[in-house]
């Protein structure tokens, strides 16, 4: 009796141990071979990325332009005629108040927002490289994230922006004068930065930066847009400064006007920047001047107001009677919008778009001659001529006898010369100059304070 | 690991002490007999185990028994059957010629029914509301994929067709949606494997650009991949509807489980089963077209080419719809088992041959299957068995529902006219231009192919190992596990020569989707059972699980095709997508039973799950449950009333279940969107921020009620009432995009369900001749998000004119919303996709064990469904109620909805079957006798629909399985009827 009970004892034990060692190599299998916290198997992470790739996509993405339409619809530069979406004309030229969910408010702050995260990922990705490489992705990248804020920050004008970076809504909306601010010190970072990165980038900047594409030159794109931002907090002494280290060069030729850092397009497989349309690459605002419709239309004023227009180029290559469409044109909904020229600023699929060039170094040179502490009316007409000249515009004598004529001249200049890239609104609003702007018709509105705050950033 | 090496030593110690208490006794015995039905019959295979010792065997072909019980002095022998009740024996001495009497078991109550990973437990006992459902209950008539046999058979169980295209596209909800975004599908589980069940997409959307390929709300109306299944070699199927019931499978759990047991083969006998059915079909539902009543009525319609078209075709009533969804689809099915084996070794072989042609002309679906069972007895204490099925399903779905191109049939169908006349001319299709017209339905239909094919492979295997068999206790160690894999292939060709693809910037189109999918799981189990003499017994479950999910999609267009060419080389454009999901998952289980003298039933247990798709890949989430049953009648007070009331059984349970969220959520990942300039490609923010922090969707449910048998079986009345709470819902919170991000999915919402199930069997007649079953569910629930913590928001459906499913604090998830607003401007419901209440009948008449008479009643009432399908033939001013169609088009203009979110109810016909049967004796004379039965019938499935709905089919999803979001009906794939007429005979 008891020898079996031992013997039972046994086997049960050896079953049981046998047991138990088939559980443990199976919890062992199961626990160690398999990785629980496994990188997503579709995308890399920006661990594993290269600064390489992390570069193109940021410079690809940073190529939204659409915001140039928006704003030029409200600062009554062009018009949008699209039957697929009425929205893009309705809501700009202010048909409806704009609310805060309007896809004109949402679009541009989301796409700008994102691209400056873009931007600070780019810095953070550096953190792990050699001094001057890391020096050359900082000053890069804080360059452009300025930029990005100076676009945000006129848009949004009295509205203010938000210049942190959280995931929570409390992040306060600020005024321009701290958002200007910012950006000038992000700019002076950048630029500080930028003097220690060696000779070379260690990435390639592309095609829209040929010219700027090492830390010594891309400093005088710094400086160039440290000089924007002065003449917009009204420092034109900085401004003056700034302008003395950007690449402002005194020229009166077309081709030197360009002179510049540019968005670049290709028809290359799959390159289409963000917001592109239809999904065909190139440059978003480009039309076909013989297609049976068009889209973007001249306000009616940007021919009659300008009393060279015979001759103007500005007027002349940035507009044009198109071969197919009979003009006056009747545009959008409802009566009252005619436009007699299409937009031509251009004119062919991949004509890059310019981020800053050289004509608004010289106008923003004007500008600060001639409202600086120490106003030097004749440089500033010098200036002015250059542009003209470059233009086939006349040259003009004078600059204006007061500070309103003065205004008023810059303001002219800039919207012809800077036509369809995103200022006329911003420029009659900082001059305080926005009940100039024209209203055709008794449904449209003048945006005056600036685009509304986004519903998505208001805390909840 | 330590936890793990902690409990295994745990278990180890606690074994051996039981072990030491072993009684032993040293003599041999002997017994014999026959085992027959209650009609007299010899019953072959019947299996017989002692109790407590390894030892039993089978019945022979003519009922003969034996049974040898070494060192023994006394024994209980079990006989066990399905579909019979299990009949115990007490031997105390060496005998033979001991005839046993088995009895069939009408009313189920001795089937064993799922407790835990690998135990089960008499359904008297059971202290849940599990629901099952048998062969023969399953197949009342055919039914092409699994899911569609079960509807209407359970209380709380909502079938629901998405499409009527052939090859399936079933939604399966038990107990109400538990999730908004999340899984909205029961996990089926077949013999301890888990299956695939997910809908891969075909990448039509990026034809119909209904939405883009890869979209979380696709359209293209994909089948679930359980209709792989063949319905013919099911055995049984077990539902455990609520959390309470599903616990044990923890973490996925939540939309419950569909337990599937597949046929296996019987010992001493060899049964070979051939049945063929042959079918057609034809549509449902139509809808109709306004008839056109002069020339001046096509002129104001479409102006001059109104009138053209009119004379073109002398102002006649041409019947598109008729011509496209008039085709009567043929049916054929042919399926062979064969079943048999011997004591130590039995088999199971199935095969299926299903081919059926739709009601659109050039659609069909076809299915064949082969699959093998193998049960092997390896040694007197190690089982094995192993399952193997192989599939291939293919199906030609037409090109229906939602499109942004005009390329639908349904869509070009609701916008052309009847007067105009589509048929080709000589081989020509006319262009059909009338209304904004791109296609020409017709020539869509001819030339449009859209093919599905799939190759499946599903292996499970179990292993049990008895370590050790003693009186009074054992244990015993399971293993399950195995992998189902299976390639899906879609070919969508739009070829370059029709009026559709010329009216593209690059005609031609073609997309060839691929994917490869693979689950694989691994469950171990060791099992305790104690029995002790004064009929106490428990049982003691420990397991692990292990599984495996791997899917790797590519779809690829190309526009621009060759005319004739399908190869996707030999287009001018080429696109790729490609999206992988990975998931890993591992559990433990534990569990105790108790069974206290067959009166009072008591269990607990607990699961861990953690997997690779949460925040934390190696956080443990535990889902405990409880559960309790009382057999009242088993009680001394009740004996004066058991002659009315036999069995009579109060229950409750408690338990928790989860849904994970999509296995991206936990990312902050790169993209390339809009990232290539000038050739390179680069990379930027998603604009998903992932959460680390992401936990499972948690649903807690309790669940009451009572079990009752009465007057001798004549009568079962079933009820539950449950509540469940689901919280840490799933949603995607919207990031200031300031921050870069725009979303992050999160853990932000709690909702509460609760509702009740009654099932009311009765067996009015039942004599040697006549036997009447008739059986009654009813279901009836509620759901209310109570709490949100994000701001509320519009989802499903299109936008808020069309209507749309509103998820906000306070009201049902599935609550539908449009223009309509009250008196202060505030939006108010106008639709809930929940029933008001649902009730399925189905009764058996069999008369002379002979002929048979069965039939299945669905009755849907309440359950609003987003019609767009009136909405389309509204706004084109084609529908056939056109004076009504002007005052619904004037409601919406002026901000109402309510005349495009309906009723969805209906009652339906799902299935009705007349056989006659001849048994063996009768066919004596016939050929030798070689028959075992001959079966003739005729039967039909969803004969009957009667609905107020405006549509095909109310029962429709244009988003294929979505939780929130389903009901919206965009002229998808009509639904059919069918009929059958079935030979079957068995040898």
């Amino acid at each position: 009796m008891k020898t079996q009970f031992l013997n039972r004892f046994a086997s049960a034990r050896r079953a049981m141990s046998t047991a138990a060692a088939i559980a443990a190599l199976v919890v062992g299998l199961g626990s160690c071979d398999q990785n629980f916290t496994a990188p997503d198997p579709n995308s890399p992470t920006p661990a594993t990325a290269s600064l390489q790739a992390l570069a193109t996509g940021t410079i690809a993405n940073f190529r939204y332009t659409e915001i140039n339409e928006f704003i030029g619809i409200a600062g009554r530069e062009i018009y949008t005629v699209a039957a697929d979406d009425p929205r893009i004309l309705q809501q700009p030229i202010g048909v409806n108040a704009l609310d805060n969910t309007a896809f004109v408010v949402n679009i541009p702050w989301n796409q700008m927002y994102y691209n400056i995260a873009n931007f600070r990922n780019l810095v953070d990705y550096a953190a792990k490289l050699p001094a001057a490489q890391k020096a050359g992705v900082e000053g890069f990248a804080k360059t452009l994230q300025a930029h990005e804020l100076v676009r945000l920050s006129g848009v949004w004008y009295d509205e203010g922006i938000k210049i942190e970076y959280r995931l929570d809504r409390n992040a306060p909306f600020v005024p321009r004068a701290q958002s200007l601010a910012e950006a000038a010190r992000l700019l002076d970072e950048a630029n500080t930065a930028l003097a220690a990165a060696g000779a070379t980038f260690s990435f390639n900047l592309g095609a829209g930066f040929v010219g700027f594409d090492t830390p010594a030159q891309f400093a005088r794109v710094n400086r160039a847009l440290r000089a924007r931002v002065a003449a917009y907090q009204g420092d034109y002494a900085a401004c003056l400064t700034a302008l003395s280290a950007s690449f402002l060069k005194e020229s009166n030729t077309a081709a030197d006007m360009a002179i510049g850092i540019n968005h670049a397009y290709s028809t290359q497989p799959g390159d289409v920047p963000p917001r592109g349309r239809g999904g065909v690459g190139g440059n978003p605002f480009f039309q076909n001047l013989s297609a049976p419709s068009l889209r973007w239309w001249v306000q009616k004023d940007f021919v009659s107001d300008n009393p060279d227009a015979a001759v103007d180029l500005r007027v002349l290559n940035k507009s044009a009677i198109p071969t197919v469409v009979a003009v006056p044109a009747a545009i959008g909904s409802g009566p009252g919008l005619t436009s007699p020229r299409a937009v031509n600023l251009y004119q062919t699929q991949n004509a890059p778009t310019s981020i800053i060039r050289n004509e608004e170094l010289l106008l923003l040179r004007a500008e600060a001659r001639m409202f600086g502490a120490t106003p030097d009316l004749a440089g500033a007409l010098a200036d002015i001529n250059r542009v003209r000249a470059a233009a086939n515009a006349p040259a003009l004598t004078t600059v204006g006898a007061d500070r309103a004529a003065q205004t008023t001249r810059l303001l002219y200049e800039r919207r012809y010369s800077l036509f369809f890239e995103g200022f006329r609104w911003v420029d009659h609003k900082r001059f305080n100059r926005l009940s100039e702007l024209p209203v055709e018709r008794s449904i449209d509105r003048l945006i005056t304070a600036g685009w509304p705050k986004p519903a998505n950033e208001i805390p909840q | 690991m330590s936890k793990w090496r902690l409990s295994v030593a745990l278990t180890t110690v606690f074994l051996c002490f039981i072990g030491a208490f072993a009684p032993i006794f040293a003599q041999d015995l002997t017994v014999s007999g026959s085992v027959l039905d209650d009609r007299g019959k010899a019953i072959a295979g019947v299996s017989i185990k002692a109790k407590g010792v390894q030892a039993g065997g089978f019945s022979d072909k003519k009922g003969l028994w034996r049974v040898s019980i070494p060192n023994s002095k006394a024994a209980t022998l079990v006989f066990s059957y399905i579909g019979f009740k299990p009949f115990e024996l007490k031997v105390t001495e060496s005998k033979s010629d001991i005839a046993i009497r088995m009895e069939e078991d009408v009313l189920k109550t001795a089937e064993i029914v799922v407790t835990g990973l690998a135990t089960g437990i008499a359904r008297t006992s059971l202290p849940n509301a599990i629901a099952s459902v048998s062969a023969s209950e399953l197949l009342a008539a055919p039914a092409s994929t699994m899911d569609q046999a079960l509807a209407g058979k359970f209380a709380g169980v909502n079938i629901s067709q998405n499409t009527g295209a052939p090859g399936g596209g079933i939604s399966v909800t038990l107990r109400g949606i538990s999730s908004i975004i999340g899984r909205s599908q029961p996990l089926y589980v077949v013999d301890g494997l888990i299956v695939n069940n997910d809908a891969v997409q075909s990448g039509i959307d990026g034809i119909t650009k209904s939405t883009g390929v890869g979209s979380s709300r696709p359209q293209g109306q994909p089948s679930n991949r359980i209709a792989d299944l063949n319905p013919n070699d099911i055995e049984d199927i077990q539902v455990l509807k609520g959390a309470s019931a599903a616990a044990l499978y923890g973490a996925k759990a939540s939309n419950g489980v569909i337990i599937v047991t597949t046929k296996k083969g019987r010992a001493n006998t060899t049964e070979i089963d051939f049945t063929q059915q042959i079918g057609a079909s034809s549509v449902l539902k139509t809808i109709g077209s306004r008839v056109f009543t002069s020339e001046a009525e096509a002129k104001s319609f479409a102006g001059d080419l109104g009138v053209t078209l009119w004379r073109k075709n002398n102002g006649q009533f041409f019947d598109l719809e008729k011509e496209l969804y008039g085709n009567t689809g043929l049916i054929t099915e042919s399926s062979l088992s064969v079943r048999g084996g011997s004591d130590k070794t039995q088999f199971f072989v199935g095969g299926l041959a299903h081919n059926e042609t739709g009601i659109i002309k050039g659609t069909g679906y076809s299915k064949y299957s082969l699959r093998s069972n193998i049960n092997q007895e390896i040694s007197e204490n190690v089982r094995f068995e192993a399952g193997l099925n192989v599939i291939r399903s293919e199906s030609d779905r037409g090109v229906t529902g939602n499109d942004n191109t005009g390329l639908t049939l349904g869509v070009a169908l609701s916008q052309t006219p009847s007067f105009v006349d589509l048929r080709p001319v000589n081989g020509v299709y006319p262009a059909n231009t009338i209304n904004g017209n791109t296609s020409n339905p017709i020539e869509t239909r001819d030339k449009f192919k859209n093919n599905e094919t799939i190759y499946r492979f599903i292996a499970s295997s179990k292993l049990f190992w008895d370590i050790f068999k003693i009186e009074g206790q054992s244990l015993t160690f399971v293993a399950q596990g195995g992998a189902d894999y299976f390639t899906q292939r879609n070919k969508v060709i739009s070829p370059a020569n029709t009026q559709f693809e010329q009216g593209q910037s690059q005609p031609g189109q073609a997309i060839n989707a691929e994917s490869g999918n693979i689950n694989s799981n691994l469950y171990l189990n060791l099992l305790h059972v104690l029995e002790t003499e004064n009929q106490l017994s428990f049982k003691t479950t420990l397991g692990y699980q292990f599984e495996n999910t791997y899917r790797n999609e590519t779809v690829i267009t190309t526009r621009g095709l060759i005319p004739g060419q399908d190869n996707i080389n030999r287009g001018s454009s080429i696109e790729g997508y490609q999206f992988i999901t990975k998931q890993i998952d591992k559990g433990f289980f534990f569990q105790e039973e108790v069974d206290i003298k067959n009166l009072l039933f008591l269990t607990a247990g607990v699961r861990g799950d953690a997997s690779s798709v949460n925040g934390d890949g190696n956080q443990y989430y535990l889902f405990p449950k409880g559960a309790a049953s009382l057999r009242l009648s088993q009680l001394d007070f009740w004996k004066d009333i058991s002659s009315t009331i036999s069995e009579f059984k109060l229950r409750a349970a408690y338990g928790q279940t989860g849904n994970y969220a999509v296995p991206t959520a936990r990312f902050t990942s790169l993209t390339s969107l809009n990232s290539v300039i000038d050739g390179n490609v680069g990379l930027v923010n998603q604009a998903q921020k992932g959460n680390a922090l992401l936990r499972p969707e948690r649903t807690g449910e309790l669940e009451f009620g009572f079990d009752s048998y009465w007057l001798e079986g004549r009568l079962r009345l079933n009820a539950s009432y449950y509540t469940q709470t689901v919280t840490d819902l799933v949603l995607q919170r919207q990031l200031p995009p300031s921050s870069g991000y725009t979303s992050q999915y999160d853990n932000v919402g709690t909702m509460q369900k609760q509702g009740f199930e009654i099932e009311l069997g009765l067996n009015p007649v039942r004599t040697e001749s006549v036997n009447w079953n008739f059986n009654v569910n009813f279901h009836k629930y509620d759901a209310v998000l109570t709490e949100l913590k994000v701001p509320a928001f519009y989802t499903g459906g299109f936008s808020l004119a069309y209507g749309q499913y509103r998820v906000e604090q306070g009201i049902s998830p599935l609550a539908m919303y449009g223009l309509d607003k009250d008196a202060s401007g505030k939006r108010i419901q106008i639709g809930s996709e929940i029933p008001n209440f649902q009730i399925g009948v189905n009764s058996s008449l069999t008369i002379a064990r002979s002929f048979n008479f069965r039939f299945n009643v669905d009755w849907k009432n309440g359950g609003s469904v987003i019609n767009l399908a009136k909405l389309l033939y509204d706004a084109n001013g084609l529908s056939p109620d056109y004076q009504a169609s002007i005052d619904r088009l004037s409601l919406l203009s002026k901000g109402t909805n309510t005349k495009f979110v309906d009723d969805g109810s209906y009652v339906k016909l799902r299935e009705v079957a007349l056989d006659y049967t001849f048994d063996r004796a009768a066919l004596s004379g016939f050929l030798g006798g070689i028959f075992r039965s001959l079966r003739l019938g005729v039967s039909g499935r969803n004969l009957i629909m009667l609905t107020p709905y405006w549509g095909y089919d109310p029962e429709v999803s244009n988003f294929g399985n979505l939780s929130v979001g389903r009901s919206v009906d965009v002229l998808g794939f009509p639904s059919a009827r069918s009929y059958y007429f079935t030979l079957a005979f068995g040898l």
